[in-house]
């Protein structure tokens, strides 16, 4: 049988300016999988998340989501498409004027027709998946950047999609919490067979919950599968991001 | 230089394009279903009476400046009688509008641009735009129905509040005949043009405040200066050019209505 495709990237040119991001990409993802996008600073990996979501176009390429060219989709169109995304941003992007269960709750307001004992009962089931009931009535404010991490997957859960786009989630957390929202992330996937991509700087950390590795470099895409990941692949960038990692050295270098 | 010159046109052209299309997303996004009434509630407390005390302050006593200053003048003419008159055209049609809709950029315009442009840069409207939540719909089309309500409300309390602080000026710090001032004010306000003046130029104000302010926020990634810096720098330039654009409207709109 045919594997469904979820996401893929075909011959994408894009340059802001003078300066090139990426020359000629090409990447895909089957249903219920989970890739992860590494690479050096400025190499376009949040660029190639924002091509699935629609923020932005490429130059030249085709974006595919589940087969549907987005690029070429009307407003109303790409509307629909994104009720079937989920996207945990950088910083989370909670509402600050909204309390943790309104922000969870948001979606479901303002795209469903759900009563509200409906929308209690999903919300508080969503908060509990990511061990966040009993925050529901604090402000974004008030919570720390795990958990505004944990609140912003309970947001991006909240209408079932079929995949879920993560933006560096684990930036400014410290190592331990940075395991458990991985922890977190493999535990709702299995639970909820959603496709997951998630951009990261966490080498080698992140790997342990990949199915395929794709390294941004040079403007170019090389994608790794999970054997060879311990040796780099035999992506320079990739090698020696693992022997910085393994002197100890990664964070003082980059 | 002809290049620079063709550069600088150009890139204005684009600047005031992406502008036209703001304001019409903005406008279709007001016009869409379901309509955000707790929202415009909110912005009407925002904008409004969240306002009141400081146009109540400036008027009372921009009322009294000028039942001073007219008084002044028309006494040299002794038509000191006329003082209610000159007072009632000059705040419904002039002050009025424009110092209400200075105030308000000043006070509401400031914050809805910074408001705005820290949502931008937390990422929380690609959150929106993500979640398939026009965030015309949801953020700004609130605002612009609030802004409508609360501007010409605004701005006759401005008016009739001036009145009676040119009142105690002119009439009772100065000696005015009370009569013939209240006569003057009432026949000022039956003339046909004075109110609908008011109306149009209070509205417009408010449609300039929000389609600007909002709008700077929106495209505060467009500014050079990043982060903090650049929402700083955005809601500097939404209160000057509200306000530029106020004093332009305000003469284009008196030249058509007078």
């Amino acid at each position: 049988m045919t594997p469904v495709i979820a996401l893929e990237l075909k011959t994408i040119f894009k340059s802001f300016g003078e300066q090139k991001v990426h020359q000629g990409i090409d990447f895909k993802i089957e249903k219920g999988k989970s890739a992860i996008v590494v690479g050096q600073s400025g190499a376009g990996k949040s660029v190639m998340l924002k091509y699935f979501t629609g923020l932005m176009k490429p130059d030249t390429g085709e974006v595919k989501v589940f087969g549907q060219d987005i690029a070429k989709m009307k407003r109303r169109e790409l509307y629909d498409i994104r009720s079937r995304l989920g996207v945990l941003f950088q910083s989370a992007a909670l509402f600050d004027s909204l309390t943790t269960f309104e922000n969870v709750a948001l979606p479901l307001r303002e795209k469903t027709k759900l009563s509200e004992s409906q929308i209690r009962e999903s919300v508080l089931e969503k908060l509990d998946l990511v061990g966040m009931a009993d925050a529901k009535d604090k402000f974004p404010a008030e919570l720390s950047g795990g958990m505004q991490k944990r609140v912003g997957l309970a947001r991006a859960l909240q209408r079932d999609p079929d995949i879920v786009l993560f933006d560096e989630p684990t930036t400014g957390l410290d190592p331990e919490t940075t395991h458990s929202i991985y922890d977190l992330f493999a535990d709702t996937q299995k639970k909820l067979g959603y496709t997951s991509l998630i951009v990261s700087h966490d080498i080698p950390k992140v790997f342990r919950i990949a199915d395929l590795v794709a390294v941004l470099s040079n403007k170019e895409i090389q994608i790794c599968e999970k054997e060879c990941l311990g040796e780099g692949c035999g992506n320079p960038w990739l090698v020696k991001m693992l022997e910085l990692e393994k002197a100890g050295l990664k964070g003082t270098i980059l | 230089m002809i290049r620079t010159l063709g550069a600088t046109t150009i890139q204005r052209l684009v600047a005031h394009g992406r502008w036209g299309i703001f304001m019409l997303q903005v406008v279709l996004g007001s016009l869409k279903l379901p309509f955000k009434f707790r929202a415009c509630l909110q912005e009407i407390r925002a904008i409004g009476a969240d306002s009141l005390s400081i146009i109540i302050f400036t008027a009372l006593f921009t009322g009294m400046v000028l039942g001073l200053q007219g008084y002044t003048t028309l006494k040299q003419f002794g038509a000191d009688s006329a003082l209610g008159l000159g007072v009632t055209i000059t705040l419904f049609s002039e002050l009025g509008p424009v110092l209400s809709a200075l105030l308000l950029t000043g006070r509401a315009g400031s914050s809805m641009c910074a408001q705005i442009g820290v949502m931008r840069i937390s990422e929380q409207i690609d959150a929106l735009d993500t979640m398939g939540i026009d965030p015309f719909h949801y953020i700004i089309s609130p605002k612009l129905v609030a802004s409508l309500i609360s501007f010409p409300i605004l701005t006759f309390l401005f008016s009739i509040v001036g009145i009676f602080g040119s009142y105690i000026a002119g009439v009772m710090i100065l000696g005015v005949n009370s009569g013939e001032y209240y006569a003057g004010a009432v026949r000022a306000l039956q003339n046909d043009t004075i109110i609908p003046m008011c109306l149009v130029k209070s509205m417009v104000f408010g449609f300039l405040m929000i389609m600007i302010c909002t709008h700077k926020g929106y495209m505060v990634y467009t500014q050079k200066s990043k982060g903090a810096v650049g929402v700083s720098k955005a809601t500097t330039d939404a209160v000057v050019f509200t306000s530029v654009n106020v004093l332009l409207w305000d003469y284009l709109l008196t030249s058509v209505l007078i």
